[in-house]
């Protein structure tokens, strides 16, 4: 059952492609990002409720940034039958190049309500710079 | 315990992907897991994104909805080069039958996910009667 909805947009499935590594995946099975180019970074948000800031691995290599991780389900004790199930747990990778070099040292994420939040400032080179009329 | 079950279940409400419930607002419906324990329901709903004041629980006499208000994801003057993040407003109801105490029901929020325990009301425990 779909619940997140796709893109209208018939340049959405261009620029994933375009963006992601992760050609022919299908959506739904791997968490949702968007990625937002500002003037001096880029900013990557993944969806991942339920799942605990020590359970993910970030990884960069040169445009490539790679986010892998794992929700860990409630260790309950006590019998439970379940009724409905929607929400998925597999273990999930995602890959995404980025459209700029990026400045490693600069790097930043945090993890709220849910949402892995990363700052990825650009490479010095690829920076915006105003030019001097003499 | 079957039958039982089926008039107190925790039936999942309307799920339409995108459900208009008044012309200015449009919904998703949140990603939830059900399921039962010898005392109560809990029901778990996924709404990544969405702070604690923004979400809200209600009952109604049959009822339990659920919605969470989305946020606003980008800054201004921003260029998005992908956007799969939803960034609706989510909805979601539940049937709640005869064997629910309404007023103990409890809800909780952590990590992006909404726990609602449902305690089963005291006629829906089974025990065991001993035999004298």
């Amino acid at each position: 059952m779909l619940v997140r909805m796709n893109l209208d947009n018939p340049m959405a499935g261009i620029v994933k492609e375009f963006l992601s590594d992760n050609f022919g995946s299908n959506p739904s099975s791997t968490p949702a990002v968007d990625v937002a180019e500002y003037e001096n970074e880029s900013i990557v948000l993944m969806e991942l409720p339920g799942v605990k800031k020590e359970d993910i691995t970030l990884s960069l290599e040169d445009d490539l940034l790679t986010i892998k991780g794992e929700r860990k389900t409630d260790q309950d004790s006590g019998a439970k039958k379940i009724l409905h199930r929607e929400i998925v747990t597999e273990p999930f990778t995602r890959s995404i190049r980025l459209p700029h070099r990026i400045d490693a040292n600069g790097i930043s994420a945090e993890l709220q309500n849910g949402i892995l939040r990363i700052t990825l400032p650009k490479a010095q080179e690829v920076r915006p710079k105003t030019i001097k009329i003499n | 315990m079957g039958q039982n079950t089926e008039r107190s279940l925790v039936k999942v409400g309307t799920t339409s992907l995108a459900k208009r419930m008044d012309p200015l607002e449009e919904y998703v419906a949140p990603a939830a897991d059900i399921v039962e324990t010898s005392n109560a329901f809990m029901v778990k709903l996924d709404v990544p994104g969405i702070p604690k004041e923004s979400i809200s629980v209600n009952t109604l006499p049959d009822r339990l909805q659920v919605k969470g208000l989305a946020q606003k994801l980008h800054h201004e003057n921003v260029n998005v080069l992908l956007s799969e993040i939803p960034n609706m407003n989510y909805y979601r109801e539940f049937h709640l039958g005869k064997g629910i105490d309404p007023e103990r029901i409890e809800a909780y929020h952590q990590d992006g996910v909404l726990s609602i325990i449902l305690p089963k009301n005291a006629s829906m425990i089974a025990r065991e009667i001993p035999i004298k």
